[in-house]
């Protein structure tokens, strides 16, 4: 392990601190002459692979992206819905679906998608929306290796490039995926009741002394205004934060001007990011639920869309309890416009009475977001998972590090079979101590462990520091820097017993001392990587 | 706004709400239907009733039948029926019968331009807002020798209009809550709304379990969290 040159581990360092800016976790592999780190993303199942290289003329660092078709997964519940839509097309099927023998006397279609019948817009409309994702993470992909390669032009072969800009448009759709979702999830809670294959409905319209066209009508209605305010609050919401987070790596992306400039800025991207997903959310509801309604509605639904992202611009600083407020605020607002409403048409009546069963809704958005402070501990800072309702990625993510950490810990423990070259040691060091040579003593071990704290700390400095090698306390107040842990008494002492069975002859203290130092420095290793 | 203006706009006002205002006493004269009874023998005849009937009065309908022209071996038209039939033109009652009525005068004509007036007087249904009324003749010539056929004529009046009922006390309230859902209903909603909540509240959930987690973990250990 001493052999790697400390050029490749400085640079290989210095990748690896970018890497982990930029929102990648890091898995260095370094060997003599070459190295190359793998960035995973947190929040994602892209990678970007980082070649450090020893040529003649220098150290060359080369990025490759490598995509994977992970990003689909975004769309599955698209494609469960196409699938069982074509699915009912089939005779034997469909009694299962929409017939007879249908799983829990529920019409499963009536309650996913609003309709039975096949048409060209719903199937093109799910297949966008399904494939969507996938796109405009590839796109992002590209951009951010782009702003990482900038970083690193003077050290790459080739001249330094214009890096590309995330254009807004994208960061809007991104933060439409969630959003649309949520906004599914909503249509089905709302039109839930007509997909009862029994006859419950009978009842309900006999109770309001409507009919059943009338109590589409209204629901549709109330739908339109009330998830029109909310799709315009979380989608502005949620683009801004984008690209909030965005500007972290790209300076274009900031708000820049005076302070009124910088009020403003937000709530015209949050209004032109809510009119984006407004339009993708009208043309996918107007082929599901709400194709039998006049199309004044959808335009209804988008009229609303912008009053509530106006008001997510305004909020958007106050944090993620105000916009849950507004988010309640919006649901009793339109149930105040439909009580004025019960008495030509007694269907709203029993609309204001479903609407009050959405109040816990933005409350358990709220409490969700203390999944960020989860996400934090495992360094994961980027907010794609916001609104999410089912946040995949996240949960992967987080199972996956946990093992990545133990993997990369295993291979440390085993690299530790390696034999001390004789000859990259100072002649200086009694050799003769056969406890060093063997390299299955604790002693050996140890002497392991302290060349690698060295060269990690060693590598954490910019080249153009003259570095010495580091003395007890600086060591450990480097290694509590970096692991954000306090330090033990008897880490305190690890680096002198370390140098004195390096360089003092006569030291030769017991075996089972060794093994507890050797243990330490297993730990103060292990914290590090 | 200013004041000079004020008395003007006050009188537009009183002028236009007696434009609009309901008085509902005004006769509407129905249009004038021949009938031919045979070879230059006609008779006609019109309605006349108001347009608008107030619901708490009975109203009036009164049916002039007129000779136009009586050949020679006729010498009287003898109305012997008059049947009238409310037909409803709300959606719910379209074409529906909703009264009938029928009075029989027994009066007859013999002159040329002889009019005979006939009144028939009508409560307001509560059936429907709006209807019209077909009038049905039943006349009989009656001629030197013999008596002849009885041929009925009818007519709707008015002809192209309907006659609408003025209810006052139909008071819908602005704000009419009907109560809560029934439980068949929420018997099939319930699962799929708390199916979505579940969804929704999966991350803090797994907020809350890692919570737990950490704080038993820090209980095991005593405080130290390396690992």
């Amino acid at each position: 392990m001493s052999e790697i040159s400390i050029q490749i581990r400085r640079v290989t360092e210095k990748v690896r601190q970018y890497f982990e800016v930029f929102g990648f976790i890091p898995h260095p592999q370094m060997s003599r002459g070459r190295s190359s780190i793998r960035g995973k993303r947190r929040l994602g199942f892209d990678e970007i692979e980082c070649v450090v290289a020893e040529t003649a003329r220098g150290t060359s660092i080369g990025f490759y992206a490598i995509n994977s078709f992970q990003a689909l997964i975004y769309g599955v519940p698209y494609l469960l819905a196409l699938s069982l839509l074509l699915l009912n097309q089939i005779e034997g099927v469909s009694k299962y679906i929409t017939g007879e023998k249908a799983l829990l006397s529920i019409n499963w279609l009536k309650l996913l998608l609003g309709t039975s019948e096949v048409s060209f817009s719903l199937v093109l409309i799910l297949l966008v929306l399904a494939v969507l994702p996938f796109i405009l993470e590839f796109y992002h992909q590209r951009i951010r290796l782009s702003n990482l390669k900038s970083r690193f032009s003077f050290f790459t072969r080739e001249a330094i490039w214009e890096t590309r800009e995330a254009p807004p448009a994208l960061l809007a759709l991104q933060a439409a995926r969630s959003v649309i979702m949520h906004g599914w999830m909503l249509a089905i809670i709302y039109f839930g009741v007509f997909s009862s294959q029994t006859d419950s409905i009978t009842e309900l319209t006999s109770l309001y002394q409507t009919n059943n066209a009338d109590l589409y009508y209204a629901i549709s209605d109330a739908f339109s205004l009330t998830i029109g305010l909310i799709i315009g609050l979380l989608s502005a919401n949620k683009a801004i934060s984008m690209r909030k987070e965005q500007s972290r790596f790209d300076k274009r992306s900031r708000i820049i001007g005076n302070l009124i400039e910088r009020r403003i800025d937000p709530i015209l991207f949050g209004v032109s990011s809510a009119s984006y997903t407004i339009i993708i959310f009208g043309f996918f509801i107007s082929a599901t639920f709400m194709g039998d309604v006049p199309i004044m509605l959808g335009f209804q639904m988008m009229f609303f869309a912008l009053f509530g992202a106006v008001l997510a611009g305004l909020i958007h600083q106050e944090g993620m309890l105000w916009t849950s407020m507004s988010y309640a605020i919006f649901i009793f607002f339109s149930s105040l416009v439909f009580i004025f409403r019960t008495g030509e048409q007694p269907a709203y009546a029993f609309i204001i009475i479903l609407q009050l069963f959405f109040i816990p809704i933005p409350f358990i958005l709220q409490l969700s977001s203390n999944f960020g402070k989860i996400l934090k501990k495992y360094k994961i800072t980027s907010v794609s998972w916001l609104f999410e309702s089912i946040p995949i990625f996240s949960l992967i993510s987080i199972f996956d590090l946990n093992r990545k950490k133990e993997i990369s810990k295993k291979r440390y423990l085993e690299s530790l079979d390696q034999e001390i070259l004789i000859d990259d040691i100072e002649p200086r060091i009694q050799i003769g101590k056969e406890i060093l040579l063997d390299k299955n003593s604790p002693a050996h071990k140890l002497v392991l462990h302290y060349y690698e704290l060295i060269l990690s700390y060693t590598a954490s400095f910019d080249e153009d520091k003259f570095i010495y090698i580091p003395n007890a306390t600086q060591l450990n107040k480097w290694w509590c820097d970096t692991t954000k842990q306090t330090v033990e008494t008897t880490q305190n002492e690890f680096v002198d017993f370390t140098d004195q069975i390096l360089w003092d002859p006569s030291f030769l203290p017991p075996q089972k001392e060794i093994m507890n130092y050797e243990k330490i420095g297993e730990m103060m290793v292990l914290a590090i990587k | 706004m200013e004041k000079k203006y004020l008395s003007s706009l006050i009188l537009l006002l009183i002028i236009y709400s007696s434009i609009y205002s309901v008085q509902g006493q005004n006769l509407y004269l129905g249009i004038t239907h021949d009938f031919n009874m045979g070879p230059n023998y006609e008779f006609s005849t019109f309605a006349q009733a108001p347009l608008i009937w107030n619901e708490n009065s009975n109203q009036t309908l009164y049916l002039n039948i007129t000779i136009n022209s009586l050949p020679d071996n006729i010498s009287s038209i003898e109305v012997n029926a008059i049947t009238y039939v409310i037909y409803g033109t709300d959606t719910d009652e379209d074409g529906v019968q909703l009264a009938f009525s029928s009075d029989t005068p027994q009066q007859s004509i013999n002159t040329i331009g002889e009019e005979i007036q006939l009144e028939q007087i009508f409560i307001p249904t509560t059936l429907a807002d709006t209807f019209f009324i077909n009038i049905t003749i039943l006349a009989r010539t009656k001629g030197n020798v013999t008596e002849g056929e009885n041929n009925p004529y009818s007519f709707r009046f008015p002809q192209q209009e309907t006659i609408f009922i003025d209810r006052e006390n139909n008071l819908v309230p602005l704000i009419n809550l009907y109560g809560f859902p029934p439980s068949s209903f929420f018997a099939k909603w319930i699962p799929i709304y708390l199916s979505a909540i579940f969804i929704m509240a999966i991350p803090s959930m797994i907020t809350g379990v890692s919570i737990l987690r950490d704080r038993r973990k820090l209980k095991n250990i005593g405080g130290n969290e390396n690992e």
